[in-house]
């Protein structure tokens, strides 16, 4: 029996990308996705309640891989990447921010690596940052986490590294290295650690790293794996009270992950950083005894003398002094 | 996080399509709620973006194709996204019943030798007054197909009586239809090049391969629309009697093979009429005596005098 053209065959990778108002970037970040080097990707662009015509933008580029998914606005990335995750079909799922730019080819290479590497849970790269024009002004972030380069790294192959579990779970104590986009995960084990979590509306990629990182080795390249677009509106860029809030909250949950005392105390110094900063924000807001409040719980996680000598400055100095 | 899609709606948008937005939402008001709704467009004017602008629902998947492709390339690509066990194809002139889907759903679960389920539909005009209620019915032949009755208005065609009733028309039509996804894996989607006649030679592998649940209540009512001026008829009569010699081909009894010549004839005929409408007499005639040759008819011997003498 004559037989028409087969149907298209399932994705390899699947591009998660969150969008909301992104309008003016998200056909350079759904182009650079379908250029990942990997022919055989579907990107899903979900339009989470943006006013700007994102979802028209995304679908101009006029391509069968490009799905797009339009919701209500849910106030942060992870209801719209988990949209995207129940929707991929691939064996392997990539998170891509929608005013970020990946390189060509790394998705592919990422993917080749993850099949040779069956330990290993993702594989992430370094980064760039761009102004909201494109001109790059950082043209690297790696350097900036000396506990990331100080890890035990094993080679993999060409210019890739296997950075073991018990390795990226330490190294991830001390602050997340892992850019959120381009990042090529395995979409069952994702999935099998229940996506990303919507009760956060920031920090929902940071507390995935931590789960991941406590179920298998990764996989890293000091090649570029993405631009990222550092714009004033990003939702990194939150209300600054409101971020660190969650970010403590992911950085308690991770707490409770761990029985060595070394690893929590770690994470008691970072959620007393956050708390400080927490109380610097209320300095600036003329709320002395809230920031006052906020410098003693720092004090109280992790004793350490500064959170006590911002705790009296507040007390004696002028509130829109500096924490 | 669980995958438990039911039924993939497939929604193809070309330039004929006036109501996406209803057809849309008829879909997502059925009674079945593990549902996904692809709105497949390769439209030149890009008409599903302005009219699903207030459709905001997860369940709403878009996919947007370069224009001039035909209507078949959208409803493939609708397909190959589809991730349910089950796709049911839906016109964007077409509204679905809030609880047929569902009825048609439990049918196929219970009746795992039909591939796929069909019901009849109403024909309905601009302002949305009924001009038919039963479209099924206007096929005469129909009513004499063999069929079992399971139940629930169901009935089951089994699959020689499928392919042989298809012989003798198209009763199944496009909107409204349930199949089982892996069914487009195993006999392929539709045929790009059949054009307009791609649902019939959809069903045409079917019908050699599975059997078929049909009821008679209204699954949907489609809006009656004047045809494209896009649609040529000579190309598309072309591309029937390919359709028609490729269903010969499968067929070995000299009863059905027949009544596909007669069937091919007839569109040959028409092709003749054509060109004698357009005084192209000699090509008229040859066109005649090519469909006598195929099923030797006094009509079209009577047409071929009538090319040469007129």
């Amino acid at each position: 029996m004559r037989q028409p053209q087969a149907l298209a065959s399932a994705p390899r990778i699947s591009v998660l990308m969150p969008a909301h108002n992104a309008g003016t970037y998200v056909a350079a970040a759904v182009r650079s996705a379908l250029e990942g080097g990997e022919p055989n990707v579907e990107v899903i662009v979900v339009d989470d309640g943006s006013t700007d015509g994102t979802a028209a933008a995304a679908l101009a580029i006029n391509d069968p891989r490009v799905i797009v998914i339009s919701i209500a606005a849910s106030g942060g990335p992870a209801r719209p990447r988990n949209i995207a995750l129940a929707r991929a079909r691939s064996p392997y799922i990539a998170t891509l921010d929608a005013d970020d730019v990946l390189k060509p080819g790394r998705l592919a290479a990422s993917a080749d690596l993850l099949d040779r590497f069956p330990v290993a849970g993702f594989a992430f790269g370094d980064f760039e940052k761009m102004d909201a024009d494109g001109n790059v002004f950082e043209t690297s972030a790696a350097y900036a986490y000396p506990a990331f380069l100080g890890l035990r790294f094993e080679p993999a192959g060409e210019d890739w590294k296997l950075i073991p579990q018990g390795e990226l779970a330490r190294g991830l104590l001390h602050g997340n290295f892992i850019g959120t986009s381009g990042v090529v995960m395995r979409r069952e084990l994702v999935v099998a650690l229940g996506g990303f979590d919507e009760s956060l509306r920031n920090s929902d990629d940071v507390d995935l790293w931590y789960r991941l990182a406590h179920r298998g080795a990764a996989l890293y390249s000091p090649r570029l794996a993405y631009s990222y677009r550092v714009l004033a509106n990003s939702v990194a860029r939150g209300p600054p009270v409101r971020t660190a809030l969650t970010r403590i909250r992911v950085l308690r949950r991770e707490r409770t992950r761990w029985r060595d005392r070394t690893a929590r105390r770690q994470l008691d110094r970072r959620i007393a950083e956050n708390l400080a900063s927490i109380g610097y924000q209320q300095r600036l807001n003329r709320e002395r005894w809230k920031a006052i409040h906020s410098y003693l719980r720092a004090f109280m996680a992790s004793p350490e003398s500064r959170w006590l000598s911002y705790l009296i400055a507040t007390l004696l100095l002028a509130p829109e002094g500096g924490g | 996080m669980g995958d438990k899609l039911r039924v993939s709606v497939v929604i193809a948008v070309d330039e004929t399509g006036t109501q996406l937005e209803a057809a849309v939402r008829s879909a997502l008001a059925v009674d079945v709620r593990e549902l996904e709704v692809l709105v497949v467009d390769n439209s030149p004017d890009d008409r599903s973006t302005a009219a699903l602008r207030d459709v905001v629902d997860e369940r709403v998947v878009r996919v947007r194709l370069r224009p001039g492709r035909g209507p078949l390339r959208p409803r493939n690509v609708g397909i190959a996204r589809a991730r349910a066990p089950y796709v049911a194809l839906l016109d964007p002139d077409s509204l679905l019943k809030p609880n047929r889907l569902s009825d048609a759903l439990r049918a196929l679960d219970n009746h795992t030798e039909a591939g796929f389920a069909f019901s009849d539909f109403a024909v309905v005009e601009e302002r949305g007054n009924t001009v038919q209620p039963s479209g099924i019915g206007t096929f005469v032949d129909f009513g004499t197909v063999a069929s079992e009755p399971l139940g629930d208005g169901w009935r089951l065609i089994r699959q020689p009586d499928l392919a042989r009733s298809l012989l003798h028309g198209n009763p199944v039509g496009m909107s409204g239809v349930v199949l089982r996804r892996r069914l487009f894996t195993e006999i392929g989607p539709f045929d790009e090049s059949a054009a307009c006649w791609a649902d019939l030679d959809l069903w045409f592998r079917l019908g050699h391969y599975c059997a078929a649940l049909y009821s008679s209540e209204v699954s949907h009512t489609r809006r009656d629309k004047p045809q494209s001026d896009a649609v040529r008829p000579r190309a598309a009569t072309e591309e029937c009697i390919a359709v028609l010699r490729r269903e010969k081909s499968r067929w070995s009894e000299r009863a059905a093979r027949r009544q596909l010549d007669r069937l091919i004839a007839e569109h040959l005929a028409s092709v003749a009429n054509e060109e004698g409408r357009h005084r192209r007499r000699l090509r008229s005639t040859a066109m005649y005596a090519y469909a006598f040759a195929t099923c030797p008819d006094r009509r079209w011997l009577s047409g071929m005098v009538h090319s040469l003498l007129s």
